[in-house]
């Protein structure tokens, strides 16, 4: 969650309220849209970074050593256990990968993110948890993981898969 | 699928009861589209945590005038800390 503070605050605070965790400190006089536009561009942040927290966490528990890494592409991923059962639209879509040591790399490019996944952890947890990621999580609206299971091993690649198909 | 609104606890730690300010910023947070939940005066940190975790909020929001944001602003960053929702 991401705190921000308002009020009358010396100046002189600031610095140490921001070592304490504080995001951002409004002045009096700071105009409206400036809080706006500082909670939406935080929250955009903060969705994506929860959602890699959570699958660092829904993978944590299995050990392994690092494997290739690799990019698995997953339709729907869980993010928290919501109360109150509202949709999670900001798993729509991306390329999603995991780690299992919770080091979880991402990156944002135009909207979609990729996670570096390490594969054969994460084959493997399915192998233990038939009912995937969202088995234990209360997600009305969301349509489990297993929907879009992760698929096998990477096919080597042939000179031929990478041929156009007999164009010249 | 709809966009996620982002939702905002705008909240009053302390014991000052100058939530005016608090107030037009949650108004204002509304007209930007997103869930503005309001806890109303003189909260403890304990109560804004357990607020924040109970509405599932992305962002808070302090008002503090009353002098005392080194204590209370920390107290509730350690709390959040604790149960790991700190960003």
């Amino acid at each position: 969650m991401t705190v921000l503070l308002g009020g009358t605050i010396p100046e002189a605070d600031i610095p140490a309220l921001k070592k304490a965790g504080i995001a951002e400190i409004f002045l009096p006089g700071t105009s409206t849209t400036r809080h706006s536009n500082f909670v939406r561009k935080r929250a955009a942040r903060k969705t994506r970074q929860g959602l890699l927290n959570n699958l660092a966490v829904g993978v944590a528990q299995l050990d392994g050593g690092p494997v290739r890494a690799s990019s698995i592409p997953v339709q729907s991923l869980p993010g928290r256990p919501r109360k109150r059962g509202s949709s999670c639209s900001g798993c729509k879509y991306f390329l999603a990968t995991v780690s299992a040591s919770a080091a979880v790399t991402a990156e944002s490019r135009s909207g979609n993110f990729r996670v570096i996944i390490r594969r054969k952890i994460v084959q493997k947890y399915f192998r233990e948890n038939p009912g995937g990621l969202t088995a234990g999580l209360k997600h009305s609206r969301q349509r489990p993981w297993t929907e879009n299971p992760l698929p096998g091993p990477i096919p080597p690649r042939s000179s031929a898969s990478r041929s156009c198909g007999g164009f010249p | 699928m709809p966009e996620k609104r982002i939702r905002v606890l705008i909240a009053k730690p302390g014991l000052d009861g100058h939530d005016r300010g608090a107030k037009i910023i949650a108004r204002a947070l509304r007209d930007a589209g997103m869930e503005v939940i309001y806890t109303g005066l003189r909260q403890t940190p304990e109560m804004i945590a357990s607020a924040a975790a109970q509405e599932d909020v992305d962002v808070i929001g302090l008002s503090i005038l009353s002098g005392a944001h080194n204590t209370l602003a920390p107290q509730l960053m350690e709390l959040l800390k604790q149960k790991a929702w700190a960003t």
